[in-house]
């Protein structure tokens, strides 16, 4: 891996969507002209037409983005590189991180065109904090050191505080936002907190030269360094399990998922899991073991991952908004992925594996948020289960593509949330962690309870008549749809090429 | 290749059918009608069904076993799994079972479901189970029998709550998943403890891991094999989840027929025989699938006797019969256990399309207590049903005959055997003739007693329905001659069955049969035919002649009640499993840590700004602090592990 000062070839992508940034703030300066010019020939309003152009502007930005990320990697032969002294890795493996988050970037944007019109929303406000997140989490995934991942982290926050109450004339949103905003500034807290003492035990802020400096023989245990090293390590799992909603540290999820936009929420539940994920990884999962600290770790990880599982799937099934539903099942999916990372066996696997589950989670969570989406009318919310009762009789196709997503959610073969929970339970047989694999297990069919009720209600109760959905014509929500649908089915039937990439992605981490 | 093929076309069907009935929602307009639909769906089974043949007769008749490869489908950590299909005897059986009797029942379901909306639907999920099924039969690793597993599970549950019309369909198709879920768990736990243990999942290595010497101690064999039991329970319904079975009458009835009798239910007794390399080598567990099969038999047939409506008797029967199967395997009579579910599959299919036509000519009635005499009226059904139940009921020369004495044989003989179990078994075999003919007596035998309206309406059902019909009698008439026990046939005719599948089901371990003399061998079959003659003799005696409307099934009193009722087995799950369930994560979970949900819903409709100040109060007092609180708990506990150290 090459060192270098600063080369622009490795960050062409995020140069890129900086400079989409700018584009956008121009662009909207002149949508008054514009809408004026084009005033006769359209019927949208004003908030519409401008919603769309918006949208459609960033989307262009956004494929170019991609393309960009797929050109640094021919420019740079697919070679990482560490840049600005320590700060941002960069190239190879990590590029198949950023398009995921890219990508899951795109089907937001995908999903929010229409809807954002539906509430009102500026569009142009939506999309850049969208960027602007996109940014962060795209910077945290290649941070190097902690100073970088703090920026980073809240580089992608401070952008979705705000997203989540876009909703402004919803005081669900306002609550939700406010929530977010107090629960997560307590989380950097603890984050920084964390860093100041790794940096106190250490004197070093470079993650990697930290985790060697903790690693066993370096440190003796029982001494204070050693103490403020465990304590440091603690604390930043604490900000980290927060976003990624751990519990007893997911406490915020159900209520922003259900006040927040809802591409806003898939957004969520999706790209900032996973870029924390990644963080996670790289601290926790990393080659280096901890020597003494690794039981520490042990005990925490799997403890906190394994409440993790039996609250989210035990509180899910009593939710009647399917939002707070997929809230409940988000905070259980982030406690599988934990418990892969639990018993540290600091080998590239088990790091493939949670992102592997990770990127899964990606397809079947927008693919579910999707659905609600199209769903979603003028006036007409799609968010409890009532509002889901007899959709498969008027609009079979998104019935059946919720059914795909609430079984790759239940780890139902052959959808990819199959592949995925196999490879998570893989991990623990492997280090002989038998019960916590059986409790997992035991959870993971209470979990099927709530996923299979949304596709009775929607499949065998009779709708109600005096909420009559009508349809209309939707076709970028039907575009992210279908990509989703396809990729966990593909992804399960043909996992290969994924699970490589993983691989890849999760070798450059460490 | 042709394994491929055989898989895929049911596929092909399901998705051709799938997608055109997205298309003729969303358009409004038919791309294809119920017509074209019915023929694809039908085409690509039947086409499965000679390739199968062509496989099985052809290729498989000079070698042990056929094994095919697609590509890796994953790797994880040292374990390497393929898409791979093998065809060995085992799997022929059943690959000729299920895509035959597929075939049939899908050529009745265009008949049967003629006028339905949701036709184009219809054939879609039973094309897609088929696929499923077929996954499961000829998949040659555990995780690819279990996608098809799951997947004919889904299928059942699509297809029970296919008419989602009313509640309790789809209360049915519910339970009918969860129970299977429940199996299914014990399945995974099975396949987790041997790949923990062996690191394959393929089932030759299964069973050739566990012949030959194990490493796993006797204890951990056993508690592997009963779970893989466990899910055999779900899917076979036996005690004690067959619960989810009769209610999954509520699906169409060719769907009943198919999947609820003849194929899907069966999978676990297929399973068991697949593996009954681990089976042989787990004699504690052997003998807890011995007496699960004779109980269920058993206690399944007495609740038959006191149903009324056509098709929860036939399912009961169903329930009854897997029972039988799961004795025969638990006596290390592996191949009895597929002969029996070959036979099975025949007259149980013939019963219940043939109820499926009675309904339709009864204009949807399926309460017995108000059909009769409807023998002249709709001959080819009654033919077929009564040639179906002497089949049932033992009746030699008629296919259960064969396989139902062999097993009662087997468990009287075998090493694995008993003599209680025997007389368990040879009881339910007296009901089980008992309340079949009780149901064609009251179905087709004396006076109408339905309303007018329906006799004027009743009438025969049209071709499509009748000529499976009267395929599945056939083949319930001559289906057991491939396995005529040599005592019998005096070795002028071969044993088919036996001569076929005798060494794919001794691989791994021999059964040995207590020696008896022939003269008992005699006894016991000529006890078979008594027990079937008396069945059909106290039904004729009681139900024959029967005058007037049939008493109300709520003035029955003591044991009728009690069976009428089924035990009261499911109230008592509802009341031991359900509700403490249902209260555990209401009173718990939801009130303890998310009050929200309650008056959420009613804060969630109101919009006005008045609402919002509200809102904000309860912030400063309410919510945030208990989650920051929450986050403290947390940090303290995450703080607290580092005492293991320190």
């Amino acid at each position: 891996m090459s060192e270098l000062f600063f080369d622009p070839a490795f960050l062409l992508g995020e140069l890129g969507l900086a400079a989409l940034i700018v584009v956008l703030t121009l662009a909207d300066a002149f949508r008054k002209p514009l809408y004026q010019l084009f005033n006769g020939t359209t019927q949208l309003s004003e908030l519409e037409y401008r919603n769309r152009q918006a949208g459609w502007l960033t989307g262009i930005g956004f494929v170019i983005v991609a393309a960009l990320f797929i050109y640094t990697n021919k420019l740079t032969g697919g070679e990482p590189a560490i840049l600005l002294h320590n700060s941002l890795k960069a190239g190879g493996g990590l590029l198949i991180g950023k398009l995921v988050i890219l990508i899951a970037g795109i089907l937001t944007l995908l999903l929010s065109i229409r809807y954002t019109s539906i509430e009102s929303i500026p569009g142009i406000d939506y999309y850049l904090l969208l960027c602007f997140s996109l940014l962060g989490a795209l910077t945290l995934i290649a941070a190097e050191n902690f100073i970088m991942l703090f920026l980073a982290l809240e580089m992608m926050s401070i952008p979705i505080y705000a997203m989540v109450g876009l909703k402004r004339y919803n005081p669900r949103s306002d609550e939700s936002a406010i929530k977010y905003l107090l629960l997560g500034g307590f989380s950097s807290g603890f984050l920084l907190l964390g860093i100041s003492f790794l940096y106190g035990a250490t004197g070093s802020l470079v993650i990697s030269d930290v985790l060697t400096s903790l690693s066993f023989p370096t440190i003796e245990l029982a001494t204070p360094q050693a103490l403020f090293g465990a304590l440091g390590l603690i604390f930043l799992f604490i900000g980290l399990a927060f976003k990624v909603s751990l519990v007893p540290f997911h406490a915020w999820t159900p209520d922003v998922y259900e006040g927040a936009a809802t591409p806003i929420t898939a957004f969520m539940s999706v790209a900032v899991k996973l870029s924390a994920f990644a963080v996670i990884l790289k601290i926790f999962a990393g080659s280096t073991s901890f020597g003494g600290f690794d039981s520490i770790l042990v005990g925490m990880l799997g403890f906190f991952a394994l409440i993790t599982v039996m609250y989210g799937n035990s509180v899910a099934i009593v939710q009647t908004n399917v939002k707070r539903m997929l809230a409940y099942s988000s905070i259980a999916h982030a406690g599988y992925m934990a418990l892969a990372i639990a018993p540290m066996t600091h080998t590239v696997d088990a790091a493939k594996a949670v992102l592997f589950y990770g990127i899964g989670y990606v397809a079947m969570n927008m693919l579910a948020f999707g659905v609600l989406i199209y769903l979603t009318r003028q006036n007409h919310y799609c968010e409890t289960l009532d509002d889901l009762k007899g959709v498969a009789r008027k609009f079979p196709g998104a019935a059946a593509m919720m059914t795909i997503a609430m079984f790759s959610l239940a780890g139902i073969p052959p959808a990819v949330g199959f592949v995925g929970k196999i490879q998570i339970f893989m991990q623990l047989i492997n280090a002989h962690m038998y019960i916590t694999a059986v409790i997992a297990l035991l959870f993971s069919f209470v979990a099927l309870y709530f996923y299979i009720n949304v596709l009775v209600v929607m499949y065998m109760k009779e709708p109600d008549t005096d909420k009559t959905i009508e349809s209309s014509h939707q076709f970028p929500v039907w575009v992210a749809m279908a990509a989703s649908a396809l990729l966990i089915i593909l992804l399960g039937i043909l996992p290969t090429p994924l699970l490589n990439w993983s691989q890849q992605w999760a070798s450059i981490l460490f | 290749m042709e394994l491929f093929i055989i898989v895929l076309l049911p596929l092909i069907g399901a998705v051709s059918n799938g997608i055109v009935t997205v298309i003729n929602a969303a358009r409004g307009k038919q791309v294809w009608g119920e017509k074209t639909a019915g023929v694809i769906a039908f085409g690509a089974v039947a086409a499965s069904f000679v390739i199968s043949v062509y496989m099985v007769f052809v290729k498989l008749a000079h070698s042990e076993a056929i094994s095919q490869t697609a590509y890796q489908w994953m790797a994880v950590g040292g374990l390497k799994l393929s898409i791979t299909f093998m065809l060995d005897h085992i799997s022929a059986v059943m690959l000729l079972v299920v895509t035959g009797v597929s075939s049939v029942i899908h050529f009745y379901s265009i008949g049967y479901i003629h006028g339905d909306e949701s036709s184009v639907r219809y054939f879609s999920y039973l094309n897609l189970f088929v696929f499923a099924m077929l996954l499961l039969i000829l998949g040659d690793s555990m995780p690819l029998m279990f996608v098809g597993w799951e997947g004919v599970g889904l299928c059942s549950y699509l297809l029970i709550g296919f008419w989602y019309k009313d509640e309790e369909k789809a209360i049915a198709g519910k339970k009918a998943f969860i129970v299977n879920r429940i199996g299914d768990f014990g399945f995974l736990l099975g396949m987790f403890l041997i790949f923990a243990n062996i690191g394959s999942l393929t089932i030759a290595d299964v069973n050739h891991y566990f012949h030959a010497n194990p490493g796993m101690t006797f204890f951990w064999i056993n508690v592997t094999a009963i779970c893989l039991f466990i899910g055999a329970t779900g899917k076979s319904a036996q005690i004690p989840l067959y619960v989810w079975l009769p209610d999954a009458m509520a699906g169409p009835t060719p769907v009943s027929a198919l999947i609820h009798a003849a194929t899907m239910v069966t999978a676990g007794v297929y399973m068991v025989c697949r593996f009954h390399g681990l089976f042989l080598a787990a004699p504690i567990a052997m003998h807890v699938v011995l007496w699960i099969g004779a109980l269920t038999a058993f206690f399944s047939a007495t609740i038959a006797i006191f149903q009324n409506d056509i098709k929860k008797v036939l399912a009961y029967s169903t329930v009854s019969q897997l029972g039988f199967m799961f004795m025969a395997a638990g006596a290390g009579a592996f191949a009895i256990a597929l002969f029996h579910l070959m036979t099975h599959a025949f007259f149980k299919a013939c019963l219940f399309l043939g109820s499926g036509s009675v309904i339709h000519g009864m204009s949807g009635e399926q309460d017995i207590r108000f059909m009769g005499g409807l023998k002249s009226k709709m001959p080819h059904t009654y033919w077929t049903f009564l040639v179906a139940t002497i089949a049932i009921a033992g009746f030699p020369p008629f296919a259960a005959f064969f396989s139902k004495d062999e097993i009662l044989w087997n468990v009287f003989a075998s090493e694995y055997g008993n003599k209680i179990v025997w007389v368990i078994g040879a009881i339910a075999a007296l009901f089980t003739a008992f309340y079949m003919f009780r149901l064609v007596y009251l179905t087709f035998f004396g006076e109408f007693r339905g309303t007018h309206e329906q006799e004027h309406h009743l009438h025969e059902s049209p071709k499509t329905m009748t000529v499976p019909l009267m395929i599945l009698a056939v083949l319930s008439t001559i289906g057991g001659w491939i396995g005529i026990p040599k005592l019998l046939s005096l070795g002028f005719i071969p044993n088919v069955l036996e001569h076929y599948l005798e060494h794919a089901v001794s691989k791994y371990g021999e059964v040995h049969l207590h020696h008896y003399s022939h003269s008992i061998e005699y006894g016991l079959m000529g006890l078979s035919v008594a027990i079937a003659i008396a069945g059909w003799f106290f039904a004729k005696r009681k139900y024959a002649a029967i005058k007037g409307q049939l008493p109300d099934p709520a003035t029955y009193k003591g044991i009728s009640k009690l069976l009428y009722n089924k035990y009261w087995i499911d109230e008592l799950y509802m009341k031991i499993v359900v509700n403490p369930l249902k209260s555990l994560s209401t009173n718990v979970f939801l009130n303890i840590t998310d009050k929200r949900l309650i008056d959420g819903v009613a804060n969630g409709s109101a919009s006005s700004w008045g609402r919002v100040a509200m809102m904000f109060s309860k912030l400063q007092t309410g919510n945030i602090q208990s989650y920051g609180f929450y986050m403290i708990v947390g940090a303290a506990l995450a703080v607290a592990f580092i005492w293991i150290i320190f």
